[in-house]
């Protein structure tokens, strides 16, 4: 396991004209794409499967891998698009990258775009993210009017445009096939897979789709070798990597380190411990809210990548790490998150339109105190008629928490039934009743 | 649509295993159709074979060898060497789970809704449901009873946005005016605030929404399903005759709905179609044949005939005329013309066409006669702009016609123009014209008559009798028949299917038809 | 039990069509696109940037000029949170509940705006100064507690921070 020794991605977020094409030119922005062009499309795909990036969006994938989807011949357009839909609780590095570098991030797209021979680069970004929709657009147009997108780029033959795209308030728009439906100007309404994107994507045409941090990292990869990225972290768990710390941490904020920090020392060395002292770490969301929480105990020695967590039963997901100290009701804090589930389902198959709202409403009533001896074993089985059962994996992101928050903290489930009310009326969000 | 389809090439093949039984489907059918072909039904609410996919339901969920979770047979493409279960414990829970989300947030209606016998809620839920409702929870309340259109009423309670009807107003008129809005669990579906669902083929979605969330206006609250017997027919309300079941009870139609035929209708019908069978409850008819001379009392009908033929007899050699409806079967017009062309040797004979409108893009046809082919093939005179029956009148007026005959049409001018013709107008309705008949025979009415139509097609299809006509109504064939018999000439026919099997024999263009061969889709004629 | 819980859109009645000068942007929008439909979320964003919100007005328009249905625009306007279906107030403060900001303090920051405004979540004021709402997650998990005004997050926010952003706001 490799340390990571100095700011990767966020070397120069704080640099306040780094918004700037000059200044960031100054500090080395564009000089990797001219390397990227000359390699050819095929080579940076490679050295991204080697250096083993694994997509920071939330799902882990292999990058290169997925880049290998893309048909080798196709008469149709190809796009890149690029997902700046950032809305997983708990998580906000994107925004910081578009904010604070989008030079970084538009020639990490370019550079993506290159390599899977896309004619169109679309960025879908969240609405409310209205500082880093206009800190891009500018960006846009001064990359453009340095050449770096339009006909024949630097010369290469390669001819790109990119669109930039709002969303106006939808969590579901950041699953890649919801975010196709909505570029395509509808309800985010995931999709049907098969067909996948690479073969059936935007407009039909095959499309790759990738986060923000992930293309990010792709000038690093070109510049200093996939070795260089391999090198960083754990085996199959590379690179540098963005942690979200939010709740209840001295210092809340994005932390670059290592992929596989050790949480514990990503609270206290990174977030400067928990933000009172005198309290005892409770739980931790490791991912964002669509991953199981973890106890206090079982952080101890909880290890921050992908495959770790997945065997935990957790997931690494978008690194949004929520900790929690044991002034937490824990059924207000599934109560909480499970309102975001019945905020955010589009509603379009029966199991998640229903379920999300349904699980939600048996936890705040367990909370009010009008929780009854059946309402968790009607809440996991009503879980376990969500997961695996809809068109897309919302639902088991509602439901896979929900049943780890039973499972891990049963005893204040059992007690707010048995005692027909929160036995924590002081609790994180004070005494009095939420607005619904 | 309108062609008949050409024999097919032979298609690619897959082969499977659904429930220990093989089956080979073309390749590119879901494993869905392919259950289907071995008469399995899974279950479903958003699937329609006449529509696009949607998947959302998730109730025709099956188990497949070597995949690891329940997929949605609808969605998945049936492969070479798949292993299909359609039953099962994990099956049964998918579908169990499936319905108790969608009972959960549903209005307790089965008295009251329409859909009660015919609900695939109540179905599945007999089959699959686990009986007993777990959620505790306060409902959502949508909005109840509200019309969306000149026909279609909505409950959006009863609603499980399978989106049936959303697709078929993009996908089949092309119309859009249904849309889902909101999301989540308040998702629901509405016309654009102001605006209505009032394309032509709207009660279709009535049809095909799995619920009672779309209700028929003019069908609301009349019967319960259970009480209709279906008596599977043809419309006849334009030239494509569109196939349909008529649902009867107490001797009465309370709603038709389409007959899947792929040939003519695919799966739909028209509103106007639909609701054709009303005027047959709010034109008075008639019962009996009348007498003017005897101040319209009542004769009773071998006197009628008697005194027709009479008329007949005495008239001046070609001096009948006669106007019968294209929307007559072929069995009355061909009965008709044998009296009028050949016993009677008159040329004076008028087939009105009624064209209204244009041929739209999906069923409806401009012709409004249900048998305008059937006639032409019959050899009869059809009169599109009219003329033939403007100088039909100018004749009689002229004092050239002895005797008019009009079977089931509406003949304005006709009093005005009788001069001393005797006017004998058989009808199942006592409208406006038939003042101005002399004698008046009662007609059977849609619904109460048998016979064949010929498409615009040139399809051969049935039309059923499922009603007992009023009083002593004769279908037009049986009068022609009659006065046929009454002027000395053999017309020995105890049902439509003998007429048919003369005519089968006799006229080259219906040669080989038959009641059976025809069935329940009809038969091609050749052209 | 709560009061009735009830699905249903409010739409605005009656209000204007666009200006020239929106409908001639929608126009431009629409040929950055390689399909029309695509200009359909930004045809909406110009909408609601002149009249404030989307009125039905507008939606027909957009309809007309996009290509499909009226019901398929205000499905569309009804599924995104941030499309307003009636007018609200000049500045619509959006507070984030989600739960980092929960565990921070969003909910007492949301009563204590509730007691200065003198108005519950999902109102706005009688002057039509502010609108008031709770929202998902905005992405600001860091800097917890915080709201959006407009294009504008308002991040790590005390009490007074916030009534200082808002006795600032005409």
């Amino acid at each position: 396991m490799a340390e990571l020794k100095e700011k990767v991605l966020t070397r120069h977020v704080g640099h306040a004209d780094q918004i700037d094409i000059g200044a960031a030119m100054a500090r080395g922005a564009y000089t990797v794409l001219p390397k990227g062009l000359k390699l050819g499309p095929d080579a940076v795909v490679e050295e991204v499967k080697k250096s083993g990036l694994r997509g920071r969006g939330g799902a882990g994938f292999p990058t290169g891998v997925k880049w290998t989807f893309m048909p080798q011949e196709t008469p149709k357009p190809r796009y890149l698009v690029v997902n700046a839909d950032e809305s997983e609780p708990g998580t906000f590095k994107d925004r910081l990258l578009m904010e604070k570098d989008p030079h970084l991030c538009l020639e990490g797209f370019l550079l993506s775009g290159y390599a899977i021979k896309a004619s169109l680069i679309f960025i879908y970004i969240r609405g409310e993210f209205v500082e880093a929709y206009q800190t891009l657009l500018r960006a846009i147009e001064q990359a453009r009017a340095k050449g770096y997108i339009g006909v024949n780029v630097l010369g290469s033959g390669w001819d790109v445009d990119v669109i930039l795209h709002r969303g106006a308030g939808a969590y579901i728009c950041g699953e890649e096939t919801a975010l196709m439906e909505s570029l395509e100007g509808k309800r985010g309404y995931p999709r049907l897979k098969p067909p996948f994107p690479a073969s059936y994507g935007v407009y039909g045409n095959p499309t790759t789709i990738n986060n923000v941090e992930t293309l990010a990292c792709v000038p690093f990869i070109l510049e200093r070798g996939a070795e260089w990225f391999a090198g960083i972290g754990r085996e199959k768990n590379s690179g540098p990597k963005l942690y979200c710390l939010s709740g209840h941490v001295r210092r809340p904020g994005v932390v670059e380190t290592e992929l596989g920090i050790p949480l514990m020392k990503l609270l206290g060395d990174h977030g400067g411990g928990l933000l009172d002292p005198s309290r005892r770490l409770k739980g931790v969301i490791p991912g964002g809210s669509s991953a199981a929480v973890m106890t206090g105990q079982e952080c101890q020695d909880l290890i921050m990548d992908f495959d770790t967590l997945a065997s935990k039963g957790s997931l690494l997901g978008s690194a949004g790490v929520i900790f929690m100290d044991d002034s937490v009701c824990m059924v207000r804090a599934l109560e909480r998150v499970l309102r975001f589930y019945a905020h955010e389902s589009c509603g379009q198959c029966t199991p998640c339109r229903i379920g999300s709202d349904w699980i939600h409403r048996i936890v705040r009533r367990i909370e009010q105190g009008r929780g009854t001896a059946q309402d968790l074993d009607t809440l996991v089985s009503v879980c376990d008629g969500m997961v695996g059962k809809t068109i897309c994996v919302f639902a088991d992101a509602a439901a896979i928490p929900a049943k780890s928050f039973v499972a891990k903290f049963r005893d204040e489930f059992n007690d707010h039934i048995n005692l027909q009310r929160c036995p924590f009326p002081m609790a994180a969000g004070g005494a009095r009743r939420a607005p619904a | 649509m309108s062609e008949p389809r050409e024999p097919r090439e032979p298609r690619e093949t897959v082969k499977l295993t659904i429930d220990g039984s093989p089956v080979e489907v073309e390749k590119g059918s879901t494993v869905l159709q392919a259950a289907g072909r071995l008469e399995i039904d899974v279950p479903r609410y958003c699937y329609h074979p006449g529509l696009s996919i949607a998947g959302n339901c998730r109730i025709c969920v099956v188990e497949i060898e070597r995949m690891p979770k329940l997929v949605t047979s609808c969605t998945t493409v049936a492969a070479d060497g798949m292993v299909v279960r359609t039953e099962g414990p994990k099956v049964e829970d998918g579908r169990r789970a499936v319905m108790e989300f969608l009972l959960a947030n549903h209005p307790l209606d089965c008295p009251i809704c329409d859909q009660a016998g015919e609900c695939r809620l109540q179905e599945y839920s007999f089959q699959h449901g686990s009986g007993a409702s777990r959620f505790l929870e306060q409902r959502i309340q949508g909005f109840k009873a509200t019309p969306v259109g000149p026909h279609v009423v909505l409950d959006t309670e009863r609603c499980i946005v399978c989106t049936r009807c959303v697709r078929f107003c993009e996908e089949v008129t092309g119309t859009g005016e249904l849309g889902v809005f909101q999301r989540g669990a308040f998702s629901y579906i509405d016309v654009f605030p102001g605006r209505e669902m009032d394309n032509p083929y709207s009660g279709n979605t009535v049809d095909i929404c799995p619920v009672g969330a779309l209700t028929l206006k003019e069908f609301r609250f009349k019967k319960r399903v259970w009480e209709l017997k279906d008596v599977p027919s043809t419309c006849g309300s334009c030239a494509r005759g569109c196939n349909v079941n008529l649902g009867t009870a107490d001797n009465r139609i309370w709603r038709l709905t389409p007959r899947e035929n792929q040939h003519v209708n695919k799966w739909w019908m028209c509103d106007e179609g639909r609701l054709s069978y009303e005027p047959l409850y709010a034109i008075p008819r008639l019962t009996e044949a009348l007498l003017r001379s005897q101040a319209e009392s009542p004769v009773k009908w071998p006197s009628a005939v008697e005194l027709l033929a009479a008329k007949l007899k005495e008239a001046r050699p070609g001096a009948v005329a006669c106007v019968v409806s294209a929307s007559c079967t072929v069995e009355d017009l061909y009965l008709v013309k044998r009296l009028v062309a050949e016993l009677l040797k008159s040329d004076r004979l008028v087939v009105p066409q009624h064209i209204r409108g244009e041929d739209d893009a999906l069923l409806i046809r401009a012709d409004k006669s249900a048998n305008t082919e059937g006639a032409r093939l019959l050899g009869l005179p059809l009169d599109p702009d009219g003329s033939r029956l403007a100088s039909l009148l100018k004749e009689a007026k002229e004092g050239k016609v002895d005797v008019i005959l009009v079977f089931n049409e509406e003949v304005a001018g006709l009093a005005a123009a009788r001069a001393n013709a005797f006017i004998c107008i058989a009808s199942p309705f006592r409208t406006a014209s038939v003042e101005a008949a002399d004698l008046v025979l009662p007609a059977a009415a849609y619904g109460e008559h048998e016979g064949t139509w010929v498409n615009f097609q040139r399809r051969a299809q049935r039309v059923r009798r499922a009603l007992v006509p009023p009083g002593v109504s004769l279908e037009v064939w049986r009068w022609a028949a009659e006065v046929i018999k009454a002027l000395g000439s053999p017309a020995p026919y105890g049902s439509s299917g003998e007429v048919l099997q003369e005519i089968a024999g006799k006229v080259p263009a219906f040669a080989g038809l038959t009641v059976k061969g025809m069935g329940l889709q009809g038969v091609q004629l050749p052209r | 039990m709560s009061a009735t819980l009830r699905t249903g859109v409010k739409f605005a009645p009656a209000g204007r069509g666009l200006s020239d000068a929106t409908l001639k942007k929608i126009d431009e929008a629409i040929a950055r696109y390689p399909v029309k439909q695509s200009a359909l979320l930004p045809a909406l964003w110009l909408a609601q940037q002149e009249q404030g919100f989307c009125s039905l007005q507008a939606q027909e328009q957009i309809a007309g000029k996009i290509g499909v249905g009226p019901a398929f625009v205000a499905g569309v306007v009804s599924f995104y949170t941030m499309y307003h279906t009636q007018p609200v107030g000049r500045h619509v403060i959006d507070v984030c509940t989600t739960v980092s900001c929960w565990l921070r303090g969003s909910d007492e920051l949301v009563q204590h705006l509730e007691r200065k405004l003198g108005v519950a979540v999902g109102s706005t004021t009688p002057d039509g100064r502010f609108t008031l709402r709770t929202v998902e997650c905005l992405g600001s998990c860091g800097t917890a507690p915080m709201c959006q005004i407009g294009d504008l997050y308002h991040e790590d926010l005390t009490h007074e921070k916030a009534d200082a952003i808002l006795d600032g706001l005409k």
